[in-house]
């Protein structure tokens, strides 16, 4: 009997380290979670463990504020099939939008929430740019970041708007318990719309009409209003992060965030969200663009030269895409 | 429907545009003087604030001497573009050539194909040069490494005057580069090689070289992981190659709580200025360099050239040199000095 009830626990316990085994190694974020970890160790051994501080652990989260915004939208565009390669314009041409409005006596209570208006209008206008003019989403949000960054130059004259606005600037430098506010929205926004995507009617209609478009329409869902409401939604985010950067720079610049939403697609890429459309999580999202800004933040205190730091950024690009690679064929198989 | 709406709104908001443009062109060229010239500015980057007010004081420069127009061209620091700017001045059969070559490898072909084509070239800021190093037209020069030795001089004076060396175990000197960026990379030396001249005590363990791109936000990225990188650093000084890598410094600064006692200097003097009217900035001063008196020395010399048949800076020339290259330097500013300096540019 004794020897039963050995046999039994063998064999469950066998049972539970091969689902931990296979649960560790299939999970993908599990994977990357062991990648973030590693970027930590290395890290922290490689610069005396001035790495993992709170106040560097302050600096990545800042860093990652402004991508972070962009990759939320770009994430939900990601999954239903499309990307946006306008934010680092619109984001410039909001900051130096909200500069301007706040130069003319504008209450910085009505020019921010103006400036995201103005981008919430430019992601209709790409929505529609696809929707209507059935142009493929590379190419109408090309032409949106080429329009967009022509402008922010043309609004300002090619020079930096300075602020002084009190209220404002606080949007960028302030800190509630010692956490930064740009940390502060950046989390809100993510946890929110990873509510809104994991468990709502919205969020699952985003998967179908990225994973299976002919469901979707099947299933009534109205694809093209779910494009209008993710273009307008990253562009809204586009802005916010272009006024959050005006705010911590003191000046709306019309060269800044140039690149954007480049790190944003590499960080949700990272993250496990499919270039094919219909996979993914905001949760994969975040630890993915924590993994990236994480490196960055690691090859700058390593004070690595720069030459080096963009083949390390690529390779790390070119690691995010096999991973793509690799998990669609997983899927593919499975 | 909607489709067909949009193309047509769309086609004929870009037949208006076409014809506001044609349209422009056309009143000017009926107005404009029979020999009145036509000049053209070939720039590396026409979105940097630098040269945007360069172009523009070049264009106000040359119409106030009767020049029919100032042909602007961006190559947005490819030089395919520049390439290709160079073959449509060419064929507009522009009367002077102005350049700023996104690389200095395309010299000689400029210098090469502008002969050919009888157009009367000359450099602003890059100069042409070739595979020697030596001058092959007329160039306003920037002088890279002296700028950076302003800066270098200015800080040195500043940290001997104030004893901030005086612990030099705590005391740590962040210069900025841009590697990438050629013509910057003498402004970062300049300006170490001038600091290390006035304060030679200096620890070399203490001097940290970091890259960023140039703009405020990776200027404050690349400060901030330094500062967190340097714990027993607690006196910063820092040069930046523009005033944006100054700023995002100045800002890094401030949130790690070392602004208080630390020291920054830029370079080009637009952001500095609004920093000078704060009650307190650790960006304390600029190399300024007038972005306005550059274009219209350079706008100036063109006419010369067209109207007189004066080669531009021809004074300057050199034993042993072929063509005069303008120095055009910097002055340092502060809060003390910089609406007197800066004039205008300091509003």
């Amino acid at each position: 009997m004794d020897n039963l009830k050995l046999n039994v626990e063998a064999i469950e316990n066998k049972t539970f380290y091969s689902k931990l085994k296979r649960s560790v190694f299939k999970s993908e974020k599990i994977g990357l979670l062991i990648a973030l970890l590693l970027i930590i160790i290395v890290f922290s051994v490689l610069t005396n463990n001035n790495y993992f501080q709170i106040s560097n652990i302050i600096n990545i989260l800042i860093a990652s504020s402004i991508v972070g915004l962009v990759t939320i939208g770009e994430s939900y565009l990601l999954i239903i099939g499309h990307v946006d390669l306008s934010p680092g314009s619109v984001a410039a041409f909001s900051g130096v939008l909200v500069t301007l409005f706040l130069s003319l006596g504008l209450s910085m209570w009505l020019a921010v929430p103006l400036v995201l208006l103005v981008g919430m209008g430019i992601g209709f206008a790409n929505s529609l740019m696809v929707n209507k003019l059935k142009l493929e989403p590379f190419i109408a949000t090309l032409a949106a970041m080429s329009v967009f960054r022509g402008l922010a130059y043309i609004v300002c004259g090619g020079k930096a708007i300075f602020v002084t606005d009190a209220h404002f600037l606080k949007m960028g430098v302030g800190r509630v318990f010692n956490v930064p506010i740009p940390v502060i929205i950046f989390l809100s926004m993510f946890i929110i719309f990873t509510v809104i995507l994991a468990k709502t009617r919205f969020g699952r209609n985003v998967y179908i009409v990225g994973g299976n478009p002919t469901a979707a329409r099947l299933a009534g869902i109205n694809a093209p209003k779910v494009h209008i409401k993710l273009y307008m939604m990253t562009s809204a985010f586009a802005a916010l992060g272009g006024c959050i950067l005006a705010a911590r720079m003191s000046s709306g610049q019309p060269m800044a965030s140039e690149g954007l939403e480049f790190d944003a697609v590499t960080a949700a890429v990272l993250g496990g969200i499919a270039f094919t459309g219909g996979i993914g999580t905001l949760g994969g999202a975040l630890i993915g663009l924590f993994i990236m800004q994480g490196f960055n933040n690691g090859i700058m205190m390593l004070n690595i030269p720069s030459f080096w730091q963009t083949v390390a950024r690529g390779l790390l690009l070119i690691a995010a895409l096999s991973f793509d690679y690799f998990r669609n064929i997983k899927r593919v198989k499975s | 429907m909607i489709k067909r709406v949009m193309v047509a709104a769309l086609t004929v908001a870009l037949a208006m545009c076409m014809l506001a443009g044609w349209g422009s062109n056309a009143i000017e060229a009926k107005t404009s003087a029979k020999k009145a010239p036509m000049i053209a500015f070939i720039c590396k980057d026409l979105s940097q604030e630098w040269f945007v007010s360069t172009s523009t004081a070049m264009k106000a420069a040359v119409k106030a001497r009767g020049a029919k127009d100032l042909l602007l061209f961006d190559c947005g620091m490819s030089p395919d573009k520049y390439m290709t700017a160079l073959d449509n001045v060419i064929a507009q059969k522009v009367d002077v050539l102005i350049v700023c070559p996104p690389d200095q490898k395309l010299s000689q072909i400029t210098v090469d194909r502008c002969k050919e084509a009888g157009i009367k070239v000359y450099a602003d800021d890059d100069g042409l040069i070739d595979t020697k190093g030596k001058h092959i037209a007329p160039a306003l020069e920037l002088d890279a490494y002296k700028v950076g030795q302003s800066q270098g001089n200015w800080l040195g004076d500043y940290v001997n005057k104030n004893k901030i060396n005086a612990d030099p175990a705590t005391t740590g000197y962040l210069v900025l580069t841009m590697s990438e960026v050629s013509s910057c990379v003498p402004r970062s030396e300049g300006a170490l090689d001038a600091f290390k001249a006035k304060v030679p005590k200096f620890p070399t363990n203490k001097i940290i070289k970091a890259d960023y791109d140039g703009t405020s936000d990776k200027g404050f990225n690349v400060t901030a992981a330094t500062i967190t990188a340097h714990p027993e650093i607690t006196t910063w000084i820092l040069t930046a190659p523009n005033d944006e890598g100054a700023q995002g410094a100045t800002r890094a600064l401030e949130q790690a709580g070392k602004d208080k006692k630390a020291t920054v200097i830029g370079l080009g003097g637009y952001l500095a200025k609004d920093e000078f009217k704060k009650a307190f900035s650790c960006f304390k001063a600029a190399a300024y360099i007038k972005p306005s008196e550059d274009g219209k020395i350079c706008g100036n010399a063109a006419m010369d050239w067209f109207q007189k048949g004066i080669v531009p800076y021809a004074k300057y020339k050199k034993a042993g040199e072929s063509f005069g290259i303008y120095p055009f330097g910097a002055e340092m500013v502060d809060p003390s000095n910089y609406k007197e300096i800066m004039g205008a540019d300091a509003k």
